[in-house]
C-alpha cells in the first residue's frame, strides 16, 4: 500500500465528507467514470465465461473456461 | 457517457410533455448529498402525461420518444447518453410524495430535480435490500439528514417499526 493509500484508508470518515462535499458536476464526473470502469468490468468477465468455441454463452461444463466442471455426486 | 447529457435528455422528455413531474432516486439522486457510489443505471421516477383517450399509465411513448432521438432498449431500461435509464412510475404514497416533494439542483447549468435525502433515505428503509440499509447508514453517518423531517417522513407512512428494527440492528452503538 503507497503512503497515500495508507493516509486515505486511516482517515476514511474525513476523505469521505471530503468527496460528499465536491462541487455536484465533479461527482457525477465521478460516476461516469466509475460506471465504466465497473461495465468494462462486467464485459471482461462475461467474455472470460466464453471459450474460443463456446461463442453461444451457454456454460462451459468441461472446466475449460471460466466455469468450474460440475462435480459427481457421492452418495 | 456522460450523465449530465441524460440528465438535460430527461429534461427534454418534460419540456416536450412526454412526462410530468420526474425526480432522480437511486445511487445518482444519493451523490447529490452523499459521496458517489458505483453503479449501473438512473432511477428516473415519473409521472406520466396521459394523452387523450389513452390509458393514463402508458410508458410507449416515452420509449417512441427516446427512440427516435437515439436512445435504445436494453433489457428494461433505455439508454440515454450512454447510461441505462429505468423510468419508474410512482406506485406507492411515500414514492408519490417523495416525487411532489422533489427539489431542484444545479449541476452546471442543468437543472436536475432530485428527492430530498429525507425521502431518499426513506424509500431505502422501505425498500430494505442490504444496499438500502448500507445507504441509510451512510445518510445518517454523513448527517446528511434533518432528523426532524426524517422522522416525520417515517411516521407518516407506516415505516416506524422498520426504523426501529433498524435502529436495533445497527444504531445501538451509536451515543
Amino acid at each position: 500500500m503507497n503512503p497515500d493509500l495508507a493516509t486515505m484508508v486511516q482517515h476514511k470518515p474525513a476523505f469521505r465528507r471530503h468527496l460528499a462535499a465536491r462541487p455536484i458536476e465533479e461527482k457525477l464526473a465521478l460516476l461516469d467514470a466509475l460506471r465504466n470502469r465497473l461495465w468494462r468490468f462486467t464485459q471482461n468477465d462475461q467474455a472470460k465465461r466464453q471459450t474460443p468455441g463456446n461463442t453461444t454463452g451457454s456454460p462451459d461444463t468441461k472446466g475449460e473456461g471460466g466455469m468450474k466442471p460440475k462435480r459427481r455426486q457421492i452418495s | 457517457m456522460n450523465i449530465q447529457a441524460t440528465i438535460a435528455a430527461i429534461n427534454q422528455l418534460q419540456a416536450d410533455g412526454v412526462i410530468g413531474s420526474y425526480a432522480i432516486g437511486g445511487a445518482v439522486g444519493a451523490t447529490f448529498y452523499l459521496e458517489p457510489v458505483a453503479t449501473l443505471d438512473v432511477d428516473v421516477i415519473i409521472s406520466f402525461r396521459p394523452g387523450p383517450g389513452s390509458l393514463p399509465v402508458s410508458p410507449r411513448p416515452l420509449f417512441d420518444h427516446l427512440e427516435a432521438r437515439g436512445g435504445r432498449m436494453e433489457g428494461g431500461h433505455i439508454v440515454v447518453a450512454g447510461w441505462p435509464v429505468q423510468f419508474l412510475p410512482t406506485d406507492d404514497p411515500l414514492a408519490a410524495e417523495a416525487l411532489a416533494q422533489a427539489v431542484w439542483h444545479d449541476v452546471a447549468g442543468v437543472p436536475a430535480r432530485v428527492f430530498t435525502a429525507e425521502h431518499l433515505a426513506a424509500l431505502a428503509l422501505q425498500t430494505g435490500r442490504a444496499k438500502d440499509k448500507a445507504r441509510l447508514l451512510q445518510f445518517l453517518e454523513a448527517g446528511a439528514l434533518d432528523p426532524g423531517r426524517f422522522q416525520a417522513v417515517v411516521a407518516r407512512h407506516g415505516l416506524l417499526e422498520q426504523w426501529r428494527r433498524f435502529g436495533r440492528q445497527f444504531l445501538d452503538d451509536i451515543p
